[in-house]
């Protein structure tokens, strides 16, 4: 046996285990259940950031989401988002400096509209309303702002409700999802609706907030069950700036693609670790951004 | 200079007196664009402020730019964030950079200062006895001279221990300063005795670790790192026939 093949005969045993669980994509969670989500993305992004002054926001980040969800019923569970964000900031002549930054937390109540089972496959609607705190950071010097920006470059300016400092965002969505053994495919439309409760220290000469802001975001992934253990997913996902919080100060795409690899590792039917690699081919991030890291779900 | 305190000098000027002020103006095509202000306002050698001022565009007043400012003016110019200073000013004891003696040797037009009129004014407490004069034939003159006023301020081997901000960390080891004293030749300056025959590979610009940073641009593969978005042809074709030359 060469070296590489020593090195890929675990990974090819650990990958052709035949299936003898379900994995953890049934639809929802028994009531009374309970799932804990943690991710880490790191990426690089230059983004628009929409102060006259500083028209883009470019550095690294890494973004931190902590996140539960409790069933309390069998259609109904109630969800928390707490997404953090670290990173180091590039100024106007080329230097950097660190950030971090706390994005809006976000409550959210999830309620299972319609769900149909044959054999294997099983057909779920869901619905949900989601309710941020505006508690995303900001400061004078504008580095938590820009480096939420940033964070939001990451995730394909695909979380504004995380990441827009100031604001209120109620976000109504949508996920349809469709699973057999091998297959899950899943679509979601979300409606971040946001309500300024302040300026985030923008200035008022350089920049022009809105009372109110809505984005649409679309989205859509494919599963395949490779074996017991291993899925892969690919997700494509499309931002629409339909009313921007913040008024643009430079011409500015207003939809945004995004793509996403991901290599789901399966722990038994209650856990799974992800590992996602995200770009974007064109908008504003299209050769601007480039992420990847980890994503780890329990259920109890 | 407001004060009558001579500037200390060493082997080079390394500390200012209290309200030194210092001013640097950036004009794009005859418009003015930004003027930075460095002041001494205090007695230690971190008393410095520095601030950098926008002008508008009908450039009749100008705004400070505590944040900097990208494109300032539609223009491809930045105006550094206050903090930014620190990452290239730092590297000297005296803050001030282009201030050195071998700098201001160059007789300077009419309004502005050089080395003579210093020591004519009294302003440095130990005047050099001549004019340095930097060793070399031209291209070597040119490459020896373009290194220290670009690269000195960080790369040195006398940088001040600071805890203020600053953005990088570099090589100590390469030494790229020109200090009267150090000017007998070509072989005594820091540069050939720290950084040829290491970042500088001898006749071959292609491999040598200098030549591919500042003959690039980009995210953690450009020299200088700080405030240059386009590469200064001119200076890389002489630095290029230097290298080959060695």
């Amino acid at each position: 046996m060469n070296g590489r093949s020593a090195l890929f005969a675990p990974l090819l045993m650990f990958a052709t285990q035949p299936v003898l669980a379900e994995p953890s994509n049934e639809p929802g969670l028994a009531p009374g259940g309970a799932r804990i989500e943690a991710q880490a993305h790191f990426g690089v992004a230059t983004t628009p950031f929409d102060v006259t002054t500083l028209a883009e926001a470019k550095g690294q980040a890494v973004v931190l989401l902590a996140a539960g969800s409790y069933a309390l019923s069998e259609p109904l569970s109630f969800e928390l988002h707490i997404p953090v964000v670290v990173g180091s900031v590039a100024q106007p002549a080329g230097s950097y400096i660190d950030a971090a930054a706390l994005g809006n937390p976000q409550l959210g109540a999830r309620y299972r509209l319609m769900q149909r089972r044959s054999g294997e496959a099983s057909l779920a609607l869901a619905g949900a309303v989601d309710v941020g705190l505006p508690l995303a950071s900001h400061a004078e010097d504008l580095m938590p702002n820009r480096v939420l920006a940033i964070a939001d470059g990451v995730e394909g300016r695909g979380r504004p409700e995380w990441f827009t400092p100031g604001v209120m965002p109620i976000t109504a969505s949508s996920a349809l999802r469709w699973a057999s053994a091998a297959w899950t495919l899943e679509t979601e439309l979300r409606l971040p609706l946001f309500v300024r409760v302040s300026e985030a220290d923008l200035p008022s000469a350089t920049t022009n907030t809105r009372s109110i802001g809505l984005a649409a975001v679309a989205s859509g992934e494919a599963r395949y069950r490779l074996s017991r253990r291993l899925s892969l997913a690919t997700t494509a996902q499309l931002f629409f700036d339909i009313v921007p919080s913040v008024a643009h100060v430079r011409g500015v795409s207003r939809v945004q693609d995004f793509e996403r690899l991901s290599l789901y590792i399966h722990f038994g039917s209650r856990g799974a670790l992800v590992v996602d690699l995200q770009t974007a081919i064109a908008g504003e991030l299209g050769g601007a951004m480039v992420a990847g890291g980890l994503r780890g779900v329990v259920d109890f | 200079m407001s004060s009558s305190e001579p500037v200390r000098v060493a082997k080079r000027p390394d500390r200012f007196p209290e309200g030194t002020r210092v001013w640097k103006q950036f004009s794009v095509r005859g418009a003015r664009i930004e003027t930075r202000l460095l002041e001494k306002r205090g007695p230690s050698d971190a008393d410095w402020l520095s601030l950098a001022y926008s002008w508008d565009p009908d450039g009749k007043d100008a705004l400070a730019a505590p944040l900097g400012v990208i494109d300032a003016q539609h223009t491809d110019h930045d105006v550094p964030a206050a903090g930014e200073c620190w990452a290239c000013h730092g590297g000297r004891r005296s803050f001030i950079l282009g201030f050195s003696a071998v700098q201001l040797a160059a007789s300077a037009a009419a309004g502005e200062i050089d080395l003579a009129d210093l020591i004519e004014q009294g302003r440095l407490s130990r005047p050099p006895a001549s004019a340095p004069v930097v060793p070399g034939n031209s291209v070597e003159a040119a490459a020896l001279g373009y290194l220290h006023a670009n690269c000195s301020h960080c790369h040195n081997q006398t940088r001040p221990a600071r805890s203020g901000a600053r953005c990088f960390d570099p090589d100590n080891s390469d030494d790229f300063t020109l200090a009267v004293g150090q000017l007998d030749g070509v072989a005594s300056t820091p540069t050939y005795r720290t950084v040829v025959g290491h970042a500088v590979k001898r006749g071959d610009p292609d491999d040598s670790k200098l030549y591919k940073l500042v003959s690039s641009r980009g995210m953690f593969r450009q020299m200088p790192p700080l405030a240059t978005e386009k590469v200064d042809t001119a200076a890389v074709a002489n630095l290029r026939a230097w290298i080959e030359g060695l």
